[in-house]
């Protein structure tokens, strides 16, 4: 099965060979302009899905899951002999399905990790927002300190892994605790001054 | 770990009406070493989607109204307050300049910015949305960018030229 594109409007169907940059296809059904480039994949026919082989004779190695499976291959991970169903490839690495999960899970395969949470703008939101009403940083001070540093090696953004988040919340988040017992200090001396006078 | 370079442009992911949503991720593009990244950044979290450069079937940019209908919007919020500031007096005509001014620097900024479009990203098994590139001079700045990457990747496993029919 060869692919096909498809008006962005009203979904008729578009001529590949006339999509260009330079030029804009209208749609034949609602007139609506199209620009674009068709790459060499689109020409690309579509195999069909693999399907484990029978087992033919006994004795022969069968899928961990199949039973009635040929084997293909072993988990990369686990061991366990794979059917070409079950063989997974992913960046190189032979998987079966229970591995994948886990990895998936675990967050084990890099490649197919499918989000992060910045603790970087956690920490950094908690030394800064606060600020707006001082009284709250009493408690967000050292809340943004734990986030940067207990999560100072957990995986940072794949695009920007930087960690000057971690600094700037540990930094402001120290400022604020100071300027804290700089209050609580001049708070102690005027009572105790107070008093003895 | 894998490095990432950024093409040009950003744009929202809005799920609901967008004057609704927001709360709509900050979408941005990123080449990799041999897959295309889309980020949707919430400000606290991450979600990723790589596509191979050898899974990319095509890429369709479809010019929209949107340029034309901001732009009509913007001169009309513009025109009013500078219209009124003949009618009021000196302090509030300068209100007024001031208010129209602001939509006639944002009107200017938006005509610069150039045509607005709406990009798919096509694979054998999906259509993908890029937010990013709604606009059409950057589109064509990171098709640009990308086509070199695509032809490499798939030179080698499938023809260049379509079947003959």
């Amino acid at each position: 099965m060869t692919a096909s594109l498809t008006c962005g409007s009203c979904r008729s169907p578009i001529a590949p060979e006339r999509l260009g940059m330079d030029a804009t296809l209208a749609c034949e059904a609602c007139g609506a302009l199209h620009l674009g480039e068709v790459f060499p994949a689109f020409h690309r026919e579509r195999p069909a899905g693999a399907t484990g082989e029978d087992v033919e004779a006994a004795g022969e190695a069968t899928c961990f899951t199949h039973s009635r499976k040929r084997a293909v291959g072993a988990c990369g991970r686990c061991g366990a002999f794979v059917c070409r169903l079950c063989e997974l490839s992913i960046a190189g690495e032979r998987l079966c399905p229970r591995c994948l999960d886990t990895g998936v899970a675990k967050g084990t395969i890099p490649r197919l990790e499918t989000g992060r949470l910045l603790h970087g703008r956690i920490a950094l939101s908690l030394a800064t927002l606060p600020l707006l009403v001082f009284y709250f940083t009493l408690l967000t001070a050292p809340a943004a300190i734990f986030v940067a540093i207990r999560f100072w090696k957990a995986p940072r953004s794949l695009v920007r892994p930087s960690r000057a988040g971690h600094v700037v919340a540990v930094v402001l988040g120290l400022a604020q605790l100071v300027g804290w017992a700089f209050l609580v200090s001049m708070l102690f001396r005027m009572l105790t001054e107070g008093r003895g006078a | 770990m894998v490095e990432y370079r950024k093409l040009p442009g950003r744009g929202r992911r809005f799920t609901s009406p967008r004057w609704l949503d927001v709360m709509a991720p900050r979408t941005t593009v990123w080449l990799g070493s041999d897959h295309l990244l889309v980020v949707d950044d919430t400000g606290y979290s991450e979600r990723y989607r790589r596509f191979p450069y050898a899974d990319i079937q095509a890429i369709v940019v479809r010019p929209t109204k949107t340029y034309g209908t901001a732009a009509a919007v913007l001169a009309l919020l513009a025109a009013v307050p500078l219209a009124g500031s003949f009618l009021t007096g000196e302090v509030g005509a300068w209100i007024l300049r001031s208010l129209g001014g602001v939509f006639l620097l944002i009107l200017a900024v938006h005509a610069l910015r150039g045509p607005t479009c709406r990009t798919t990203l096509q694979t054998a098994v999906h259509v993908e949305e890029v937010p990013s590139w709604k606009r059409l001079r950057v589109a064509r700045r990171g098709i640009a960018r990308l086509r070199p990457l695509l032809q490499a990747a798939q030179k080698e496993t499938v023809p260049a030229t379509p079947p003959p029919t």
